[in-house]
């Protein structure tokens, strides 16, 4: 996600103290939706524009390889000629931008909670690598000041109307780990590793990232070493005055740990600018030493604004299910309404939404005053947000997730739901089809081994209706069979899987000899009334008698990721 | 729920909960202090060279407030690392002095103080209540392991 809930890393601790489980019973795991952690967002309405971002779907990504990436803060570039400009970093992913349905992430975390870590493992083990285009977005120096927000804020991003992505570069993933802790779990990751030509600006979250994860790293790796083991190191060799400590690999030779020195010849010698030495760019600073938040930081409902009004209708209905969900599991009442009245800012109707679902009223306007993390000898006054006003542009496309690329389907995992006595043709060039066009076929039958087809041929299994679950896959097909058909029909088990996956929104296919099976499904009754593509598409259930058309339009609908409509029924009216 | 702690013979307090006691901390009505004990004032924004400024190496009450954080993890165990507890006491029905000379065995008058710790054994500490694993059942009298059975 592009920001974060918080402008100083001063309060950095606060936060993650408030969503962590709660200190007295350390309940819950791995959730925002309790008391403290909305208990400390309805206080801090500078977390607006991040929250609207974690209640999207955004938070549920599909995939690792199916998400973009941010550097989050304003960062400098300097040239050759010390001139630098402002960067913010984009990764764009190859795939697209997709995620899961809530109910559906819910079951994943129980059914396969690696889910993430074995997706992206597969797929760099297939040769399916992963890619992102690395974005820029480059703002001249003298136009700091040109935007209703400040580029030193955490809490915003620049929107891409205003300033275009530029792609510049391709990152490619192609190679997995060959041990998890000695790699995965060492690696020591910091925002002031940088090379000459990256600097920093002076946004207050950044500055104290700069200290905080060297400090993490200290006890977390056991010492100041940390930088020694070997996924750590860099290819370069290291020659320092740096000595000694826990765990120390180096073997220094000489007598001189000291700078300047002569019994050591001088060396190691500082590097020129132009050989290559760091030199930090020369800001200009007039200022008071203070402790105190921009005003130009208070702008905290906008950009909020700007990405519910740029969602597609299921993606705002997402988010409101979201709000409701998050806010109805926290017990306390006052927390609640003190959220609908910072939602009132944000969107009259997301407020009135999400009010109906808690069973609240929607008060007129937020708690006074709003923001609660005011100095002691502050005036409140000065650390008001500013009130809500239309933000310019009114919408932006690249927040939406409707617009991302939905033109493929490779490795999307489509799973084929077979008993004994199915046609095999039917699983054959279907599968080839998609296999052709780049998705992972598993076949899925009630029990392991082989399945015997009507003709004899036996087809080896991957998956048992035990071992699967829909929400393992992107899509679903069930090939012709009489034998086949009457089996899966009959098996709760199957059902439930379609019904599964109809209830999150993928594309689901059928031989048309196996209609049976999907009329035994909830969703009997919206099948599609002809055989035309257009049909299949409304609903994404492509019913056909020609495997080969059936083929090409159930990779049309696979590339669509979801077919959200279908939850428009279950909506309660504004 | 029946307020338990009100009936003598239901009593929740025992000799551990007081030796815990000196330790327990409540801020309910007291000031925001540093580990020094300084009064803070703003608790809400590093110091910085002016209000669009780098912060300052100076901010004592910053490098200590995040290094306590950022130090504020320990190693999981290696086996067990998800557990619950709970305090109680243990009384025994009838004295096993014929057996043993263990006074919390003997002495049918005694409450033992116990805290007792249920868990899981191959997952990490934020791992699911309901893995398909043996359960931990460990329980401590004060100062004393008596017994832990899987």
């Amino acid at each position: 996600m592009p920001v974060f809930f918080i402008q100083d890393a001063n309060k950095f601790p606060d936060l993650v103290h408030a969503v962590k489980p709660e200190p007295h019973n350390e309940i819950p795991q791995a959730a925002s939706a309790h008391d403290t952690f909305w208990d400390f967002i309805s206080l801090m309405p500078e977390s607006t524009h991040m929250i609207m971002w974690l209640m999207s779907d955004r938070a549920i990504p599909r995939s690792y390889r199916m998400m973009e990436g941010f550097g989050v803060h304003t960062f400098r570039f300097v040239n050759a000629k010390e001139e630098s400009c402002f960067v913010k970093f984009h990764w764009k992913p190859l795939l697209g931008v997709h995620s899961v349905a809530w109910d559906e992430a819910q079951k994943i975390s129980g059914k396969d909670p690696d889910f993430h870590r074995r997706d992206l493992w597969e797929a760099i083990e297939s040769g399916n690598f992963p890619e992102w285009e690395l974005g820029v977005q480059i703002v001249p120096e003298a136009d700091e000041h040109k935007f209703d927000f400040d580029l030193l804020d955490a809490t915003k991003i620049i929107p891409e109307e205003l300033v275009p992505v530029q792609r510049i570069g391709k990152l490619t993933l192609n190679r997995n780990p060959d041990n998890f802790f000695a790699e995965t779990e060492q690696v020591a990751f910091h925002v002031g590793h940088v090379v000459p030509g990256i600097d920093f600006t002076n946004d207050p979250l950044m500055q104290g990232r700069l200290f905080s994860y060297t400090d993490t790293q200290l006890i977390r790796l056991g010492g100041p070493n940390f930088q020694e083991i070997p996924i750590n190191r860099p290819i370069v060799p290291v020659h320092n005055n740096q000595r000694d400590g826990y765990m120390r690999q180096t073997i220094n030779k000489g007598r001189t740990s000291y700078s300047p020195n002569s019994l050591g010849g001088g060396c190691p010698y500082q590097a020129k600018m132009a050989e290559g030495g760091f030199s930090s760019y020369a800001e200009k600073i007039d200022a008071r030493k203070i402790r105190e938040r921009s005003r130009s930081f208070f702008d905290h409902y906008t950009q909020a604004t700007l990405f519910f009004n740029s969602q597609s209708a299921p993606e705002k209905q997402h988010m409101i299910d979201a709000l409701r969900f998050e806010l109805g599991k926290v017990d306390t009442v006052a927390i609640r309404q003190r959220m609908i009245g910072i939602l009132t800012q944000v969107d009259k109707d997301l407020a009135a939404q999400v009010a109906y679902g808690l069973g609240l009223e929607v008060p007129a306007g937020p708690e006074q005053p709003v923001n609660h993390a005011v100095p002691a000898d502050a005036d409140p006054a000065q650390y008001e947000p500013f009130p809500p006003k239309a933000p310019v542009p009114d919408i932006s496309a690249a927040l939406s997730m409707v617009n991302t690329i939905k033109d493929s389907i490779q490795t999307r995992k489509i799973g084929f739901l077979v008993a004994d006595g199915v046609d095999a043709a039917t699983v054959e060039t279907v599968k080839s089809a998609l296999e052709a066009a780049g998705a992972v076929v598993e076949i899925i039958a009630p029990h392991l081994g082989e399945i015997i087809a009507a003709d004899n041929s036996a087809i080896p299994v991957q998956k048992s209706l035990l071992t699967a679950s829909s929400v393992f896959y992107d899509a679903l097909y069930v090939p012709a069979g009489v034998t086949s058909s009457a089996t899966l029909e009959a098996d709760a088990d199957a059902v439930h899987f379609l019904n599964e996956a109809y209830r999150h929104c993928k594309a689901i296919a059928a031989h048309a000899d196996a209609r049976q099976v999907l009329e035994a499904t909830y969703f009997a009754k919206k099948l599609p009334e002809d055989d035309s593509e257009e049909s299949a598409m409304m609903e994404g259930i492509v019913i056909q008698k020609d495997v080969k058309k059936l083929a090409k339009i159930f990779i049309r609908a696979i590339a669509q990721h979801r077919f959200w409509e279908r939850e428009k029924p279950r909506r309660v009216p504004a | 729920m029946p307020d338990k702690k009100k009936t003598p013979e239901n009593s929740t307090e025992n000799k551990k909960i007081a030796e815990l006691a000196p330790n327990k901390e409540d801020s309910n009505g007291q000031y925001l202090n540093t580990n020094t004990g300084v009064k803070i004032n703003d608790d809400h924004n590093s110091l910085k060279a002016g209000d669009r400024g780098p912060t300052l190496m100076e901010d004592f009450i910053f490098r200590e407030k995040m290094t306590h954080f950022d130090h504020e993890r320990i190693p999981e165990r290696v086996v067990h690392a998800r557990g619950s507890a709970a305090h109680g006491v243990f009384k025994v029905y009838e004295s096993m002095e014929k057996y043993t000379k263990a006074g919390f065995l003997t002495d049918t008058s005694r409450e033992t103080p116990v805290f007792v710790r249920f868990s899981t054994v191959a997952g990490s500490r934020g791992s699911t209540d309901l893995a398909r694993d043996v359960r931990g059942f460990a329980v401590n009298s004060i100062q004393r392991r008596v017994f832990s059975t899987l």
